[in-house]
């Protein structure tokens, strides 16, 4: 299914998404089997409570949907901290699943009014906030199936807001609390999936187009293929005033022919500096 | 630590859960890195790659730092590291106690070279690397010491005395190269005033033109820089001039290639034999011989060491 974009939020709850529905005017995409709202450059994922669906939902998105190279992954929603104000905005700077001992690293940016905090998932609900770790239970399944499906740590954000701590425990979160802490940390977010967009930019941006007429003309094999995309490659980055398509290729009668044209035109280029 | 009291500071045990991890992106790191302090456990002076040294024996390469503030586009470690993030061992005292060790084991000189993995000097206002360093191991007879670097950070060196057996050894390109190539590094001008710097306060100074890259106008840009080499340093001081043209692993060159598509440089036309990436081997000639005849034809030319694939 085409569902471009190049930011996915995976967020635990309908009453976390809600907001930023509303908020980015999102189209219900899918409903099935974890629902999916979207316009053009963003979708969320709701992924349900809980480490294996949050890991989940993010393989399934990654799988079934095309998604650009450098895509960023945002793990959004609330968590407890003992001492944090509720409301709080924390960019998380290590994952440590209580479980499984393990730890992983997401991206960190640093953003205003925003704390840096370590955070450790849990399997179920925490009341006793032991660590001066935010605690929750997605975070460790967001990284754990982004670390296995090969998306880069750099891609990998995870953004919470404190719901809970110590003088109002986890019992006290209603749908409502929720809305409005997502609500009010939607101009945070903005920031942190500008901030994300800037530093992959200049890796997405170079594309290299070959032409259909190529293979239209002539047959080229798998290897042959290879060969054409390296030298247009070259082609490109040694000679930025002349296309290679401007190049005279009328007279070749096949792809070996055009392949070495293209070799003999690169023999002569050095780098201009 | 307390000279970035505004950074965030973030506790791992092993700083290869951050920097040896799978799946990072060189490129995208580069552009913000983190500074890791770490320690290193093991393998701190490794035996130099035979083709590192001077004409001496007993040749290791050490780095008390991991990647490079400058972010050079023909640089090894860029496919050699998985992460741009820069790690700073502050295990000094046993870095130092290696080299103790090892220097008695011979009566020979002993090579000791740093700016493999990283520039020697570039963070030293802040590692005090060169001081430390220095001032541990430079009294010993047969150690011998080079500090290669592309920075101007010579301050720490010019508050000590001289000492005849520590070389700084600058790594030079030409204007332009510098420009297209060597982002962040300082220019050439700065780094000729820093090497000159040196040179007057009695410290030996070698020069490093490596890689030699090949470049429309490859004559005119490096006469040009020989004739800033020879107008601004006392050329019969210089310790030696090694020179070598551009080569790189081919596991790396692959790495680089991917990083950096649109990278003028990596689409010249290169060999890859013996696992490298290099010049046609004609081409290599013809760089080094014009480079090292060049040097030669200066009145009082230090010697030259040719750094190459064999």
């Amino acid at each position: 299914m085409e569902l471009t974009g190049t930011t996915t939020l995976l967020v635990a709850l309908k009453a976390e998404a809600q907001p930023l529905i509303d908020h980015y005017k999102l189209k219900s995409a899918r409903q099935n089997p974890f629902p999916i709202y979207a316009n053009e450059q963003l979708k969320i994922v709701i992924t349900g409570i809980g480490k294996c669906p949050s890991a989940a939902a993010l393989a399934h998105t990654a799988a079934f949907f095309s998604v650009l190279p450098n895509h960023i992954w945002i793990n959004f929603g609330i968590a407890g901290h003992k001492d944090h104000a509720i409301g709080t905005a924390v960019s998380v700077s290590k994952v440590i699943s209580k479980s499984g001992q393990q730890t992983w690293y997401p991206n960190l940016i640093k953003l205003p009014n925003t704390l840096v905090k370590p955070l450790t998932t849990y399997d179920a609900a925490v009341d006793d906030y032991v660590d001066d770790t935010l605690c929750d239970m997605e975070a460790a399944g967001f990284m754990s199936a982004g670390s296995s499906l090969h998306i880069k740590s750099e891609c990998l954000f995870v953004f919470k807001v404190i719901s809970d701590n110590k003088l109002s425990d986890a019992k006290n979160i209603t749908k409502n609390l929720v809305a409005g802490l997502v609500k009010s940390h939607i101009s945070t977010l903005e920031a942190l999936i500008k901030k994300a967009e800037m530093k992959v930019q200049d890796v997405r941006n170079w594309k290299l187009e070959i032409g259909s007429e190529l293979f239209e003309k002539w047959h080229f094999t798998q290897t042959q293929k290879s060969q054409l995309r390296e030298g247009i490659r070259r082609f490109r980055a040694l000679d930025k005033e002349i296309l290679w398509q401007d190049m005279e290729l009328d007279n070749c009668a096949t792809a070996k022919d055009v392949i070495e044209n293209l070799n003999r035109r690169l023999q002569k280029l050095l780098p201009k500096f | 630590m307390s000279q970035f009291p505004k950074s965030t500071v973030i506790t791992c045990e092993h700083y290869g859960e951050i920097f040896n991890r799978h799946q990072q992106d060189f490129r995208i790191q580069k552009k913000d890195p983190c500074l890791i302090l770490a320690e290193k456990h093991n393998k701190r002076i490794m035996p130099a790659p035979p083709e590192y040294g001077l004409n001496t024996t007993h040749n290791y390469y050490f780095s008390h730092m991991l990647n490079c503030i400058y972010d050079c586009r023909y640089c090894f470690l860029q496919g050699m590291f998985r992460s741009a993030h820069n790690v700073i061992f502050v295990n000094y005292e046993d870095f130092i106690e290696d080299i103790r060790a090892l220097a008695v084991k011979t009566r020979e000189p002993i090579w000791f070279y740093s700016g493999y993995d990283c520039d020697s000097l570039a963070l030293d206002p802040i590692t005090e690397f060169s001081k430390s360093f220095i001032e541990a191991v430079s009294f010993i007879d047969n150690v011998f010491l080079e500090l290669r670097t592309k920075s101007t950070q010579v301050r720490k060196l010019l508050e000590m005395e001289p000492r005849d057996n520590v070389i700084c050894a600058f790594s030079l390109s030409p204007t332009a190269v510098i420009k297209a190539l060597e982002h962040q590094a300082p220019s050439l001008a700065a780094r000729l005033s820093a090497a000159k710097k040196l040179q007057l306060a009695g410290w030996p100074v070698a020069l490093r033109l490596d890689p030699i890259v090949f470049v429309e106008n490859f004559r005119a840009e490096y006469k040009f820089l020989i004739e800033q080499i020879t107008e601004q340093l006392d050329f019969k001081k210089l310790h030696s001039i090694t020179i070598g043209a551009f080569r790189l692993p081919k596991g790396f060159f692959k790495t680089v290639k991917n990083l950096y598509p649109e990278e003028p440089l990596f689409s010249s036309q290169f060999n890859s034999d013996n696992g490298q990436v290099s010049y046609e081997k004609s081409t290599e000639t013809k760089i080094l011989d014009w480079c090292e005849a060049s040097l030669k034809n200066c009145n009082d030319c230090p010697p030259i060491f040719r750094q190459s694939l064999g």
